[in-house]
């Protein structure tokens, strides 16, 4: 099972079941399949702790893995800005890529001697 | 001259998203072991080769990151010593109780200028595995993974580090041994407190506290393109290597673990000794620098972090 990631203004990318959005948008980047991006695609953990492969999902379903919130907030994951690196399409995806936001000083969490 | 004052990195301790995922990642791939979990939930962390209680503490947090980077000293007179000098510095310094870690002594605690919370303490019991030490075999415990040794220096992001630069050498008798001098000002310190040619390293980053990566040593070069051949076998995501550091001369790999952060293991670099000169580095060379085979920064360098 395949589906179409397109990126909005770039081209579009395969992903494959249980596979990240960004890893399939790499690939595609590597094939020469998203001619439209003026630069490399923004990649850094792949695991959702950086926040530099935001997009905003404008169409599909899909399901996530912990994002950090420094990186995404509640709210933004709810209108669907995720990381591209976090999230497995459940259906074809449209994507726009949105750029990294800077934490604000002071957003870092507090209390470094407690656990969870 | 013997070591005195700040000895070494002692722990540090991370955010992670997901506790289960993280502890495989540091045990079964890196070669590190578990040594208690806390009544908190946090885990604590060892590699083979080090006698003290834990050098890596995991806390399960919704943000990636660092929560403190942690020296220790020689003596708890030290303790006392650095804190009225802290103090004068200008940074509030707190009191963390013998024991709030297990396994540790009473600890100091204060910010710097970069945003990142610096702590000392002066006493870990020790735990197993550990080397031995009558007629010691060179390992106690066959080491697994990547066969990390010890939890060696750490690469932090935040704002105003030449500010840490003077606060490092002043108050915490530090020495930089390289430095990196742009057109517009520092972007880089390698601190060491040791013969090692760092046990920490800052880079200028408008936003405070950030962490780079969390490095761990390897016994030689072979040891480095293993770990190469773990990361790719279980899938880990790889940022660079294995390549070479022009600063430091380390042999590495940068990867990340199931968080985000990102964590270096290397092997080498030269021997410093305090009376040695600062080595500097400037605009036309520092892409050999950061990465001596590529003679180019990778876009990661400078723009992801946790
Ligand atoms: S690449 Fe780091 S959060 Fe996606
Ligand atoms: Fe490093």
């Amino acid at each position: 099972m395949t589906y179409k990631i397109t990126v909005e203004g770039a081209g579009e990318a395969t992903c494959y079941e249980d596979e990240r959005a960004l890893v399939a948008m790499e690939r595609a980047q590597g094939f020469g399949r998203l001619r439209g991006l003026p630069r490399k695609l923004p990649v850094g953990c792949r695991r959702g702790g950086c926040g530099i492969c935001r997009v905003l999902v404008l169409e599909g379903d899909y399901r996530s893995d912990p994002m950090s919130r420094s990186c995404v907030s509640a709210e933004d994951e709810a209108r669907g800005l995720v990381l591209a690196c976090a999230i497995y399409p459940l259906s074809d995806l449209t994507v726009r890529l949105e750029t990294p936001r800077l934490n604000k000083p002071g957003s870092m969490p507090a209390a470094q001697t407690s656990g969870e | 001259m013997a070591l005195t004052g700040v000895l070494r990195p002692g722990f540090a301790q991370l955010r992670v998203l997901d506790m289960e995922k993280s502890i495989e990642h540091y045990t079964k791939r890196m070669g590190l072991y578990e040594v208690t979990t806390g009544n908190d939930g946090r885990v604590y962390l060892k590699c083979g080769d080090e006698f003290d209680h834990h050098s890596l503490v995991l806390r399960k947090c919704d943000q990636a990151g660092i929560d403190m980077f942690a020296f220790k000293v020689a003596s708890d007179a030290d303790l006392d010593a650095f804190e009225a000098r802290i103090v004068a510095y200008g940074f509030p310094v707190d009191h963390v109780p013998a024991g709030e870690q297990p396994g540790l002594g009473r600890r100091i605690g204060w910010t710097i200028a970069s945003g990142h919370r610096i702590e000392l303490y002066a006493h870990a019991d020790l735990s197993d595995p550990k080397p031995m030490i009558h007629n010691p075999d060179v390992w106690d415990m066959e080491p697994h993974g990547m066969a990390a040794r010890r939890m060696d220096h750490c690469l932090l992001y935040g704002p105003h580090i030449e500010k840490n630069l003077d606060f490092f050498t002043k108050v915490l008798d530090f020495k930089c041994a390289e430095r990196v001098d742009m057109p517009d000002g520092l972007l880089a310190i390698w601190l060491t407190c040791s013969t090692k040619a760092h046990d920490i390293a800052f880079v200028n980053y408008p936003e405070p506290a950030k962490l780079h990566h969390v490095a761990f040593e390897l016994k030689d070069w072979h040891a480095v393109g293993h770990a190469g051949d773990i990361i790719t076998r279980y899938n880990i995501s790889v940022d660079i290597g294995p390549t070479r550091h022009g600063i430091t001369r380390g042999e590495t790999i940068y990867f990340f673990d199931p968080s985000g952060n990102r964590d270096e293991v290397f092997a080498g670099g030269y021997t410093y000794y305090p009376d040695h000169p600062t080595r500097t580095w400037d605009e036309t060379q520092v892409g050999k620098g950061i990465f001596y085979y590529e003679r180019k920064m990778n876009e990661a360098f400078l723009s992801v972090v946790s």
